[in-house]
């Protein structure tokens, strides 16, 4: 049986490297695909078409008139165009949150946007309706997927892995585990996704260049010796078992955060650790075994022997970053499908994960430099202790005001941020004329402190909003981050933002129609504890511009790992890479750990040794500084925007500065070194 | 090359259930190579309460007299080797004995019944059954990685949690609860983050009371499983009790309340107002038998009484059924709901008729458990569920609340205090030992005020009334009973922290001292002069003439130290007269109508008409401020208006039941309904509309009718509001002449 098996997989894996099969079966394979986007599109289109048609009817309810569109949301939870029925009765108590105190829907796009869920069939992914041609870009996607693996002579590899995971996918759905399901069906296919890759990046390494042979050649190893496909199923198989780690009774936005953050440091964490590994074993054993003497005889110069075997690395590790990347947003579409606790916990996950945000701060007026310079003068005159001072010549007068002056600023600028009891404040944000004309949703962040800040207490905050958007009161938890949805109609028709804030609390019994009273204590925050979070692209392109940061700090270690076997052995290279991997990556946590260490005595030794310590911590913390500050997942994660210019500056300082260092000195060292000398074992 | 692949496919999976094996193994492991004992309960035969039994761990090496004096039918087979493996002895768990085992201090000889049976070796908790969790298995395998792992998890969510990035400290917490359960801060992190963090971001009352009711439980049902000695953990738990469910910070906390009610009436019943009965009725729970088959044991009629049981639930949905051994605690709340819909006034008052998804539960329970014939079985059966619940569900040991329900008051379980006492007392009982006394005493001062705090919120809202079905606010009033557990806990704690440096002890004596300053007005109101008097004499007798500085404040009689503390404190503020005339009267007209204690109320009108005399005659009535204002006058016109006022005040408080308050309204006299009825009326007739009382044939003019004499009322009212104002208008006229 297996004989026959064997038979039968030899002569159809000839056949499949024929032109004619290949030309058959592509060309069935796109127009399927074609035909399939075509059906996927013309759904997508019509419901985005009722999508535009329940905004418009959304914008018409009004709870406090009751008419007919609010009353069937509110007691059916559903939504009636034509023959077409929106909506379901177990979201009908949701709906009720939704409207604001105007007695309409503030974000009617977003309940459309849920309404909708309803209707979309089971085998349409959500993300086609935001966007009906984006089933058009998926499908030239697969037609070029699937063509890479005809041509590339693994048609029929893949299709027996897609089988195979396809069956176990159904078993597993059928008895109703659905994360068994993408389990099964996510890891066969990115293995499959890898090697495919592997193949097109050997195909284009195959030049007839020495950098592009020896990188060509490093792939060749790692895929020979099962390195690559070690790391490539931990990592890969990882990231389709997270979702079901994941606690299912947590809001979905923190199921989404978790998945997200788990994913990507798993992937970046073991291509990070295969690179170095990888780079020390390829350099390290063939300098040992005299492999790399036998290559330098041939017509390639050592450094250029040093930049193959570096593109190699980086090019195997794109290949993982590519395929990781792809399995996290495919597995991700599956995470974001589950049931959210609420309506809101839904929004969040779209207006505050899966989307690239930036914040903006509240301009803090300076003191008026008139006021200011008054205010340095007269102390100076006045106060008895500097005109002592002054006069004895201990300190000079330009310093002096230098100091005050830049006291009474800092003064100035933190009673901005200090709210008295029963005080008010105003706080303008600038330049969200564009989030106006989006018509976006904003959310303040905000963090602040009051009294003795106990995390058991709520503290009351009121926020009053210009136009028809009027107040609000809060409870806040102080010493940390709260956030406050802000609708777009907050923004003025300059672009600006006023918020007021008070510092009082609303009793709503008390009084007729309520009443204020003073909050308990003096409120407080940092300069940046204010900040208005507003959307500034979408959630795809920060995760491209997130990986491609990766694999700048990636090329940085390949390099790293290449140049330092170059000079070391292996154990010794691999030591040294992981201690500066490690140093750089806590270089954050290493900042914060030297501002507060401190050895309090006086004795001189355990002096001396903090001071040893401090400057060699100070040191390496400042050298590693940008490689720990490049942290382009926790932004993702939060929502927050990788702009194009954090990529640009990772780019260049560590992707192409670093490295470029780092290979002068080991080309420096490596050129010199004596390559005939045997240093290993036996004969 | 297929078949080496084979190998260690096959040595890897043979690895990984070898692991699972040996880590499941463990805890057996453990009690076969350790020293042998029984649990046992021993009967103490000295004490005046007869069965002041306690639970003791005797090593079997150290028994060598044996005998069974009361076997059970059914139970678990032992056998036991002892007087040095000489002798055997054969029986159930669950079989009474009387035995002599040797001590440190020569030999004992008791009787007692036979819990357990347990191994001595590395424990991970107290409990001798229980053993490490596999993971913590793997935590250990970790060696000294466990703690860099953990001390990085545990700088991460730290970290997280103050940038409000929620997302996984969740998870990391949770990971570290897992690899190091007894690291207790942890615990209290990750309690306190579903707690406080988490749940304030939620947006409906129910999903923030899930995230309240998670910390908890998190806490009470793991964290202190693994760390039953750790005080501080104890404290905190006691502490959100306290805060979070008792206090009114938060907005949700009347949904809290109810809530946390509706589950521990449908656990444990309502319990009986008076303390004796109280004190049975906890004891009983607290002496049910441990097994099914002890149970069985103590009445030949239990078993057909559970078969009968199990047949009648059969129809129910799975998770409802009656199972032996199954999940009692959702039987419990089924069983809860059934008997308060017995109880309940609204549930008589409406109708009201179980909905088709119940029906057949109910059905189930009226013909077993509504069945006189079990009555006995039925009491027997529930006494067991409710121990078992308490302790696998609520990791709380009924034999402690019988303990502290029967050494400090009546603890009503329905109110979050009674929890926040029983944890902050099983802390001090079961964790204060373990604390440095020079450097941690501050923690055990702080638990101790939680606990004493814990008793005076007792008293001032101890006394629970609560009905499932009304959908209304629970039932909170003043139990007095707790006035005297406070004083004796004041001195308890005096002397507990008399050497303790700093002010230990004296930390508590202004609290004592207000408490009962207080305490004696508040029984001198209610009637009870002979035990204000004494609360007097111990005053004087501490802080009086008795005090370090002897002073001669408590010297007085009773009534006129009532009134100076009163009225003294009015000369100083006099708007605090308004305030207690407000107190006064709330709790006069609450208690008194509500409850038919006619001397409250009566004493609280009097007190309030002395007041207004008292003011009236006052030198400072006169004075006029640079604004020209009267606020004295004006506090007068108040206070000659409070009672109507407070009676309008009294009824509008949606914090009060509904029902209450119409019994309140209906029970008062006449003319006082006249002065308040248009008033309170609109409000009130949107509150009906609103509530499940709407849904029967009651009309508001039925529950809120109008008094005779209304139209009376209405001219006189009118009449003295038009003198007001020409009042009014004379002295701004004569002002504006004297300018």
């Amino acid at each position: 049986m297996i004989r026959l098996f064997k038979r039968m997989y030899a002569r159809v894996d000839a056949m499949q490297r024929g032109t004619m099969f290949r030309l058959i079966v592509s060309g069935v394979l796109s127009v399927a695909i074609l035909v399939a986007a075509l059906i996927c599109s013309s759904t997508a289109t019509m419901l985005h078409r009722d999508g535009e048609l329940l905004v418009e009817a959304l914008k018409t309810a009004n709870s406090i008139e009751k008419n007919a569109v609010t009353k069937e949301l509110l007691e059916q939870g559903t939504v009636t165009l034509g023959a077409r029925v929106y909506g379901s009765a177990d979201l009908a108590t949701q709906w009720t949150a939704a409207f604001a105190d105007s007695g309409r829907i503030e974000r009617v796009t977003e309940v459309a946007a849920m309404l909708l869920t309803t209707r979309i069939p089971a085998w349409m992914p959500g993300v086609f309706i935001d966007d009906p041609y984006t089933s058009f870009s998926t499908a030239a996607t697969l037609i070029v997927f699937f063509n890479l693996l005809v041509w590339s002579g693994l048609f029929l590899q893949g299709t027996l892995t897609m089988l195979c995971a396809l069956c176990a996918g159904a078993l597993a759905w059928w008895a109703g585990e659905r994360s068994w399901a993408v389990a099964a069906l996510g890891i066969p296919l990115a293995m499959l996704a890898f090697f495919l890759s592997i193949r097109i990046v050997l195909t284009l390494l195959d030049r007839r260049l020495g950098i592009l042979a020896v990188a060509s050649t490093v792939i060749k190893e790692a895929m020979a010796q099962r390195i690559a496909v070690a790391f490539a199923f931990v990592a890969l198989g990882a990231i389709p078992l997270l979702p079901m780690t994941l606690d299912g009774s947590s809001p979905l936005r923190y199921q989404v955060q978790t998945f997200l953050s788990t994913s990507l440091g798993v992937s970046y964490g073991v291509i990070a650790v295969m690179t170095l590994l990888l780079g020390c074993a390829t350099v390290a054993f063939e300098i040992r075994d005299r492999t790399a003497w036998m290559t330098m005889v041939k017509p390639i110069s050592r450094g250029h022997w040093l930049l193959g075997k570096c593109l190699g690395i980086v090019a195997l590790s794109s290949v993982f970053l590519l395929v990781a990347t792809l399995t996290t947003y495919a597995c991700l579409l599956e995470v974001r499908t589950r049931p959210a606790q609420d309506i809101f916990d839904a929004l969040a996950v779209r207006e505050e994960v899966l989307v690239a945000r930036i914040g903006t701060f509240p301009r803090y007026l300076p003191l008026p430099s008139e006021q200011l310079r008054a205010m340095v003068e007269k102390t100076v005159t006045t106060d008895p202790a500097i005109r002592e001072d002054l006069d004895s010549g201990a300190r000079r007068e330009q310093d002096v005001k230098r100091e005050l002056a830049r006291e009474y600023q800092m003064n100035w600028l933190k009673q901005q941020r200090s709210l008295a009891p029963g005080a008010e404040q105003e706080y303008t944000f600038y330049g969200l004329s564009e989030v106006k004309r989006a018509n976006t949703a904003l959310a303040l962040r905000y963090k602040f402190f009051s009294g003795a800040s106990d995390s058991h207490d709520l503290y009351p905050v009121v926020f009053i909003f210009d136009g028809e958007v009027g107040w609000t009161d809060s409870k806040f938890v102080a010493a940390q981050t709260n956030v406050l949805p802000v609708p777009p109609a907050a923004i003025a028709a300059d672009g600006s933002m006023k918020i007021r804030i008070q510092n009082v609390r609303f009793d709503p019994s008390a009084g007729d129609g309520g009443q204020f009273f003073p909050g308990g204590a003096t409120i407080m925050f940092d300069h940046d504890g204010l900040e208005l979070m507003h959307e500034e692209g979408g959630f795809e392109a920060n995760l491209v511009r997130a990986q491609l940061v990766n694999l700048c700090k990636i090329t940085f270690l390949a390099m790293l790992a290449v140049c330092a076997a170059s000079i070391l052995s292996f154990p010794v290279a691999a030591l040294v890479c992981f201690a500066i991997f490690a140093a750089g990556s806590i270089a954050p946590f290493l900042a914060l750990s030297i501002a507060e260490y401190n050895i309090r005595t006086e004795e001189w030794a355990p002096n001396a040794f903090e001071f040893v310590i401090r400057s060699i911590s100070s040191v390496v913390e400042f050298m590693l500084r940008p490689f720990g500050q490049a942290v382009s997942t926790g932004s993702l994660v939060q929502g927050r925007l990788v702009s194009w210019w954090e990529l640009a500056r990772a780019f260049a300082l560590i992707g192409v500065g670093w490295s470029v260092l780092v290979f002068i000195v080991g080309w420096s060292a490596f050129r010199r070194k004596e390559l005939a000398i045997y240093s290993g074992q036996g004969g | 090359m297929f078949r080496e692949r084979l190998v260690q496919l096959i040595c890897v999976v043979l690895a990984i259930a070898c692991f699972i094996f040996s880590g499941r193994m463990l805890p057996r492991m453990n009690v076969l190579t350790g020293e042998q004992y029984l649990m046992l309960t021993i009967e103490k035969p000295t004490d005046a309460l007869a069965t002041n039994a306690v639970q003791r761990r005797v090593p079997i090496s150290k028994i060598y007299q044996m005998e069974t004096t009361r076997a059970v039918e059914r139970g678990e087979a032992l056998t036991v080797m002892f007087d040095g493996g000489l002798r055997k002895w054969e029986g159930h768990i669950g079989d009474e004995i009387a035995l002599t085992w040797r001590t440190s201090e020569g030999e004992e000889i008791g009787r007692a019944r036979i819990d357990a049976r347990g191994g001595y070796g590395l424990r991970y908790t107290d409990d001798s059954v229980a053993g490490a969790p596999p993971i913590v298995a793997i935590g250990t395998a970790l060696g000294a990685l466990r703690g860099l792992l953990v001390d990085y998890l545990w700088l991460k969510v730290t970290w997280m949690k103050e940038k409000g990035l929620f997302y996984e400290v969740m998870a990391d917490a949770d990971l570290i609860t897992r690899l190091q359960p007894r690291f207790p801060e942890v615990w209290a992190f990750h309690g306190h983050n579903m707690a406080y963090n988490i749940s304030v971001v939620t947006n409906t009352p129910e999903e923030r009371w899930a995230w309240v009711n998670a910390g908890i439980e998190l806490v009470r049902n793991k964290g202190i499983r693994y760390n039953p000695n750790d005080l501080v953990l104890h404290k905190d738990l006691a502490f959100w009790f306290a805060h979070k469910l008792d206090g009114v910070a938060d907005d949700a906390h009347l949904f809290y309340k109810r809530e946390f009610a509706r589950e521990w009436q449908f656990i444990l019943g309502t319990p009986p107002y008076d303390i004796e009965q109280r004190r049975a009725w906890i004891k009983r729970i607290a002496d049910a038998p441990v097994t099914i088959a002890q149970l069985e044991g103590t009445d030949p009629e239990m078993r057909p009484f559970l078969n009968k049981l199990e047949e009648q639930t059969k129809v129910l949905a799975t998770r409802y059924r009656f199972d032996e051994r199954g999940d009692f605690k959702r039987f419990l709340m089924l069983h809860g709901e059934w008997d308060a819909r017995r109880t309940s006034a609204y549930a008589k008052l409406l109708g009201m008729r179980p909905s088709d998804e119940a029906a057949p539960g109910i059905a189930a329970l009226d013909a077993t458990f509504g069945d006189k014939v079990y009555a006995k079985q039925a009491a027997a059966l529930l006494d067991f569920m409710r121990r078992k619940v308490l302790l696998d569900d609520y990791n709380m040991d009924p034999r402690l609340m019988f303990e502290y329900t029967r050494d400090t008051g009546p603890l009503d379980w329905r109110h979050p205090q009674a929890h926040a006492l029983y944890w902050a007392r099983r802390g001090e009982q079961f964790g204060q030992d373990r604390l440095d006394k020079g450097n941690d005493i501050y923690k055990a001062i702080n638990n101790s005020r939680v606990e004493i705090q814990a008793m005076q919120a007792l008293a001032r809202s101890g006394l629970v009334g609560y009905d499932p079905f009304s959908g209304d606010n629970v039932t909170r009033l003043n139990d007095p009973r707790w006035i005297r557990v406070i004083d004796r806990k004041f001195r308890k704690l005096y002397d507990q922290y008399y050497t303790t440096r700093g002010s230990g002890s004296d930390s508590f004596t202004d609290f004592h001292e207000n408490f009962m300053k207080g305490a004696i007005r508040e029984l001198f109101h209610s009637g009870d002069v002979d035990g204000a008097k004494q609360i007097l004499d111990e005053l004087d007798s501490l802080y009086g003439r008795g005090g370090t500085v002897p002073n001669e404040q408590y010297a007085i009689d009773l009534p006129t130290f009532v009134r100076n503390v009163t009225y003294g404190e009015y000369e100083q503020q006099p708007d605090v007269a308004r305030t207690d005339v407000y107190t006064v009267l709330e709790r006069g007209f609450r208690e008194g109508l509500l409850l038919d204690r006619k001397e409250v109320l009566d004493e609280a009108l009097r007190f309030a008409a002395e007041l207004t005399t008292f003011f009236r005659g006052a030198r400072w009535n006169d004075f006029v401020n640079a604004f020209g204002e009267g606020r004295m006058k004006e506090l007068l016109g108040e206070l000659d208006d409070s009672v109507p006022a407070v009676f309008a005040k009294v009824l509008t408080d949606a914090n009060t039941p509904l029902l209450d308050r119409l019994v309140i309204y209906g029970k008062a006299p006449e003319d006082l309904r006249a002065s308040v009825y248009d008033r309170v009326l609109p409000q009130l007739e949107v509150e009906f509309k609103g509530s499940r009382l709407s849904n029967s044939s009651l009309t508001v003019d039925r529950v809120f009718p109008e008094p005779p004499g209304l139209d009376e009322y209405r001219r006189v009212a009118a009449a003295r509001a038009a003198a007001r104002v020409a009042e009014r208008n004379d002295a701004e006229r004569s002002a504006a002449q004297r300018k």
